[in-house]
């Protein structure tokens, strides 16, 4: 082993256990996040519990202030206040991040986590280069030199399709797709096994976003990460993700396989919402959307929470009991009352 | 959704060669941008026109240069065949803004925060003095229900923070209705919005064009909407206007092509996983480049020589498809361009 490469090494100064491709690496346990504002508190994650295997990419869906990208800020340790973890578990190879402490975490992220956040403009420092961006994610992690690190910029660089000559160009000189690329190039530096993207495309337009979207699969391919993709867009998790959640006031209501949600959607919402987009093919027929907007958490409804917007709704079952997340079909879970 | 076309009844609103440039910089270093250049279409009673382009396309200050917010370079508006642009006075403009309407993106800052929605809709009945004041009570409740915000009495006392994005997208359309336009102008009105409650609002357009025969122009970036929601659609890259025919025509068999790369890339889970696709290369121009020729050149992988020095006419196809390339410019017929540039 060179000594560059041992630099590179993953010093395993936290205690995590080996898995191997295919297993769980991350383990989601009724995770609650609340949010305590003027007006109450607002459970905005409420008990939510998935797992992410080595290699896998998950795709979480919902319409905004679901709390999908809460998910993101807790998995992340991001979160700040008037935002607070109140209950559950984020294992990520044996050890909870939400227990480790700030100088674990420092250690932690970048190195095994990394996260890819929606506004690429923000995300980069406008009065730093790119490369000096990217040197210092690198330097701050690893026992490098600079010249080393800048040789491992140039390589990322070229991993994301951005031409090396960028090195030394600022942010602004760059256009969105491209400031994306580099924001991906950072997260890849010390190749982590997990990339959280929280709506990585949608400030992009959709001939960019397809660019980039193919770039990370390929780039998942060779270098065999995870990806937790978050996203309001189902119709990218169909393409993009093996398995997807559907979110729906701060639940999960449906996971299942991305193939199997598409051809089969079991929750009325699924069902609705994939309803709600017009597709370029198919047949040209009216679409009706769902009524009603989703709910305000500080007093979310009873029973189901969808139930006021469901034209299926039961009377009485639906309008009380709180449906479970279970297996209502072989690696398809549903949280459905009509389901029984 | 679709109706005939043969069978065409006069435009409300016509657009010819219309160019706008922006002058940006310092006194010392000018950079023209050319925004929009040479477009020409047509808006009809009751009928939707979708502009479909990317950030920066020039799609925006299309729409508003015909709300009369910007002045255009070059080129015409014909408002029931007479020129908007002579009249200068508040007055001509007033008369014309009441015959057009617009709707904005954003609902959460179109709408004045300290006021309540019968404010909002009291406006313009006011200022284009459609109505006596007595009768104005009963006409923004009318309004109301024609946007389905029930129950009325209720809305109408409501601020806008109380107010979910799509309700407030439905303020600002009864607001459009309140003075009874011939042609709304709808510059990306579901993008700000929820998946879920996009379609609710598409649809009450779809229903307001055509139970009131107003003209609509839909600018989005989304094709998709366009597919749903327009008879005709328009394709808009860098400046130019590069395409335009019946929305399901063009976008089950795009000509152009970079309508070609527009609809490979829109994500179509309906398709499942796609074999052939079109490879993307390059990105948009910067419109300030002095640009001659074709804007597409360098992206394209049909490109001729003669795309880099001369932008191609409109090449028409039928009575309602055009294309600006020169793929199709010799043979203005169907299909001249071989399988392998379309997208599978």
């Amino acid at each position: 082993m060179s000594a560059i490469e041992k630099a590179y090494a993953k010093h395993d100064d936290l205690s995590l256990t080996e898995i191997r491709p295919g297993e769980p690496l991350v383990q989601v346990r009724d995770l609650v996040v609340e949010y305590h504002t003027r007006r109450g508190k607002v459970r905005a994650v409420d008990h939510v519990s998935f797992d992410i295997n080595a290699g896998e990419v998950v795709g979480l869906a919902g319409e905004s202030g679901c709390g999908k990208s809460t998910i993101a800020h807790a998995i992340t340790r991001l979160l700040k206040p008037p935002a607070y973890i109140t209950g559950g578990q984020v294992q990520f190879r044996g050890m909870d991040i939400l227990q480790m402490s700030e100088d674990n975490l420092r250690g932690f992220r970048w190195e095994h986590m990394a996260v890819v956040l929606q506004s690429a403009m923000n995300a980069l420092n406008p009065v730093l280069t790119v490369g000096t961006q990217i040197i210092d994610a690198i330097v701050a992690h690893k026992p490098v030199t600079k010249g080393q690190a800048r040789d491992r910029a140039v390589e990322l660089l070229e991993l994301v399709g951005i031409p090396t000559n960028r090195l030394n160009s600022y942010p602004h000189q760059l256009s969105g797709g491209m400031r994306q690329r580099a924001v991906i190039a950072i997260a890849l530096a010390l190749n982590p096994e997990l990339i959280v993207m929280d709506e990585p495309t949608t400030a992009l337009d959709v001939v960019v976003q397809k660019q980039i979207l193919d770039e990370v699969q390929q780039l998942k391919k060779r270098l065999g990460f995870s990806i937790l993709f978050i996203t309001h867009d189902m119709s990218l998790l169909v393409e993009l993700a093996d398995r997807i959640a559907i979110m729906y006031a701060g639940e999960i209501i449906e996971m299942a396989p991305a193939k199997q949600i598409f051809r089969n959607p079991q929750h009325p919402y699924t069902t609705r919402l994939m309803n709600s987009f017009p597709t370029i093919s198919g047949p040209r027929q009216e679409l009706l959307g769902i009524a009603g907007s989703p709910p305000d958490l500080i007093s979310p409804p009873s029973g189901c929470r969808f139930h006021p917007r469901c034209d299926l709704a039961l009377v009485g079952r639906c309008q009380e009991e709180h449906p479970v997340l279970r297996e209502t079909q072989p690696g398809h879970q549903t949280a459905c009352h009509l389901l029984d | 959704m679709q109706t005939a076309t043969t069978e065409r009844t006069e435009p409300i609103l016509e657009v010819r060669n219309l160019s706008k440039n922006f002058i940006t910089g310092s006194a010392l270093s000018r950079h023209v941008v050319k925004a929009v250049q040479g477009a020409s279409f047509k808006l009809y009673p009751g009928r939707v026109i979708a502009l479909v382009g990317e950030s920066g396309s020039g799609k925006s200050t299309i729409v508003r240069m015909l709300a009369r917010l910007y002045d255009p370079s070059s080129g015409e508006i014909l408002y029931k065949g007479h020129s908007v642009l002579t009249g200068k006075g508040r007055r001509t403009i007033l008369r014309y803004r009441s015959q057009v309407q617009m709707i904005f993106q954003d609902p959460f800052s179109s709408l004045n925060p300290i006021h309540k929605v019968k404010y909002h809709l009291r406006r313009p009945l006011h200022i284009h003095g459609k109505v006596q004041s007595r009768r104005v009570r009963d006409l923004i409740y009318q309004l109301l229900r024609q946007v389905s915000l029930t129950p009325v009495e209720e809305f109408a006392e409501k601020y806008p923070h109380q107010l979910s994005g799509g309700q407030r997208q439905r303020v600002a359309i009864a607001r459009a209705l309140a003075v009874e336009p011939q042609v709304i102008l709808a510059d990306e009105p579901v993008s700000m919005l929820d998946v879920s409650i996009r379609l609710g609002i598409l649809n009450l357009m779809a229903q307001l064009s055509k139970e009131r025969d107003i003209a609509f122009l839909y600018v989005t970036h989304d094709i998709a909407s366009a597919r749903y929601f327009a008879d005709e659609t328009l394709v808009m890259y860098a400046g130019y206007i590069v395409e335009g025919g019946q929305s399901e025509e063009l976008i089950q068999d795009p000509l152009h092509p970079y309508t070609q790369l527009l609809l490979s890339a829109v994500p179509d889970p309906a398709k499942g996983l796609r074999t052939s696709e079109i490879e993307i290369v390059g990105e948009i121009p910067k419109i300030t480049a002095v640009m001659v020729g074709c804007p597409f050149a360098a992206r394209c992988a049909h490109v001729m020589d003669v795309c880099r020095t001369v932008m191609p006419p409109i090449t028409h196809l039928s009575e309602t498809r055009w294309v600006r390339c020169y793929l199709y410019e010799e043979t203005a017929g169907p299909e001249p361009n071989g399988s392998s540039v379309h997208v599978s």
